[in-house]
């Protein structure tokens, strides 16, 4: 039986988990799509703990909204709309957080702060160094446009899913994956100029 | 000019797709499942993101912000009692024998309130007839003085007027034919301004006599009288 789920496509599996609330069914789909989410996730709020948090509540979201999920769109777009959704939200309630606290230990205001320490390019060539500055550099693009560049080249998603997940016409999309890859390329020019 | 980002090809940017594709593959911990079980078992649905208490200083003066606008509004659209004030210089003054008439009538209503203190049904009767007899008298004497002011208008209307004639310009003198009368040249030193001239009291405009509002003024005197007669014959009938 588990062997006939795990062959199962995504829409199969939620199908299975609506009409017989098979949890086996939720737990291969938990399985296959935890970590893209996080990856996601992580890469456009930059925070792993909260990310963590994140797709666990798009999870239970989806656990408990089981039924919302209509048979005509792909299953990844679905999930991938929950978790956007409140990745989104989050930096709503961080971006208000950092204009109104008084806190001065506020650890969000970090994320806030513009970090005008580039690393050189003879620093860059360690890896983890370099997925680091990438990581910083993601986070200073527009949080519109960071959005699509994570689903298109990061997520590898095509235009059609990227524009169903953010609600966006596929020109819209286009021209916003752009705009971000050029915000990008100017701020990571020290990287492979060198 | 500017570039077309939209239709620009994906070549342009291959180097910031292949740092980003080369980005490592962030995982979910080991524990994420088991974790997600637990929560799902326990039905412990409520989110883990952290909700920080913030303090904001200016939060409390918003209710008190929205109630004053509130009450400003309120105020401003239904208290607006500047239509209802009546503008000083539009208001019609009112004619000489209107303000006696009024007076008279006033003092007559006074003095009979004195008398009707003690009351009693013969002093009522004499009052009546006391208040019928005065307002005849006062319509007479308003009536005689309405038609003196018509005569007096149509005749010679510098005399209605109580400006000081020798401090004082009649206009349709001055731009009549009486240009060079000696009163008007007494007036010329007195605008020029001359040491022997004394305090000037200003232009006067005669003033038309309305026929329409005298008529008016007719009508409703003749149907006062009328009334008092009708009331006459009404006591009389009830003695």
């Amino acid at each position: 039986m588990n062997k006939k789920l795990t062959e199962l496509t995504d829409e199969e599996l939620i199908k299975e988990f609506q009409d017989n609330n098979t949890i086996e069914a939720y737990e291969i789909l938990v399985s296959r799509f935890k970590d893209p989410l996080t990856n996601y996730v992580y890469r456009f709020l930059g925070d792993r703990d909260i990310c963590i948090d994140i797709v666990q509540d798009t999870m239970i979201k989806f656990y408990l909204h089981k039924d919302s999920y209509k048979s005509f769109a792909k299953f990844s777009t679905w999930i991938y709309t929950i978790a956007g959704n409140l990745a989104r939200n989050e930096l709503k309630r961080r971006k208000r957080r950092t204009i109104f606290s008084l806190n001065p230990d506020d650890e969000e205001k970090k994320i806030q702060i513009e970090d005008t320490s580039f690393v050189s390019p003879e620093r860059a060539t360690d890896s983890q160094m370099k997925g680091e500055i990438i990581q910083k550099a993601l986070l200073k693009v527009k949080p519109v446009y960071r959005e699509v560049v994570i689903l298109r080249d990061i997520e590898g998603l095509s235009y059609e899913e990227i524009a169903e997940i953010t609600e966006l016409s596929i020109g819209t999309v286009k021209s916003r994956i752009n705009r971000g890859r050029k915000h990008l390329q100017e701020l990571l020019k020290n990287i492979y100029s060198g | 000019m500017k570039k077309d980002l939209y239709n620009s090809t994906n070549e342009e940017f291959n180097h910031v797709i292949k740092l980003l594709k080369e980005l490592p593959k962030e995982q979910a911990p080991d524990n994420f499942e088991y974790n997600l079980f637990t929560k799902i078992k326990n039905k412990n649905f409520t989110t883990n993101i952290p909700e920080k208490k913030t303090f904001y200083p200016w939060k409390i003066f918003i209710p008190a912000t929205a109630g004053l606008a509130a009450s400003l509004i309120v105020l401003t659209t239904f208290f607006n009692e500047s239509d209802s004030l009546e503008n000083p210089f539009q208001i019609q003054p009112k004619l000489r024998n209107e303000i006696g008439s009024t007076l008279l009538s006033s003092s007559n209503l006074i003095s009979n309130l004195g008398k009707n203190s003690k009351i009693s049904e013969n002093d009522v009767v004499i009052n009546e007839k006391l208040e019928t007899e005065i307002l005849e008298d006062n319509l007479q004497v308003n009536e005689k003085l309405v038609a003196e002011k018509t005569q007096i208008n149509a005749e010679s209307p510098s005399e209605v007027f109580t400006f000081d004639n020798y401090n004082s310009t009649n206009l349709d003198e001055v731009l009549g034919e009486k240009r060079n009368s000696p009163n008007i040249i007494n007036r010329r030193a007195q605008l020029v301004g001359n040491n022997n001239a004394s305090s000037f009291n200003g232009f006067y405009i005669r003033e038309e006599v309305d026929k329409k509002y005298v008529e008016t003024m007719k009508a409703k005197m003749d149907s006062l009288k009328k009334e008092f007669k009708n009331k006459k014959k009404n006591m009389k009938i009830s003695q």
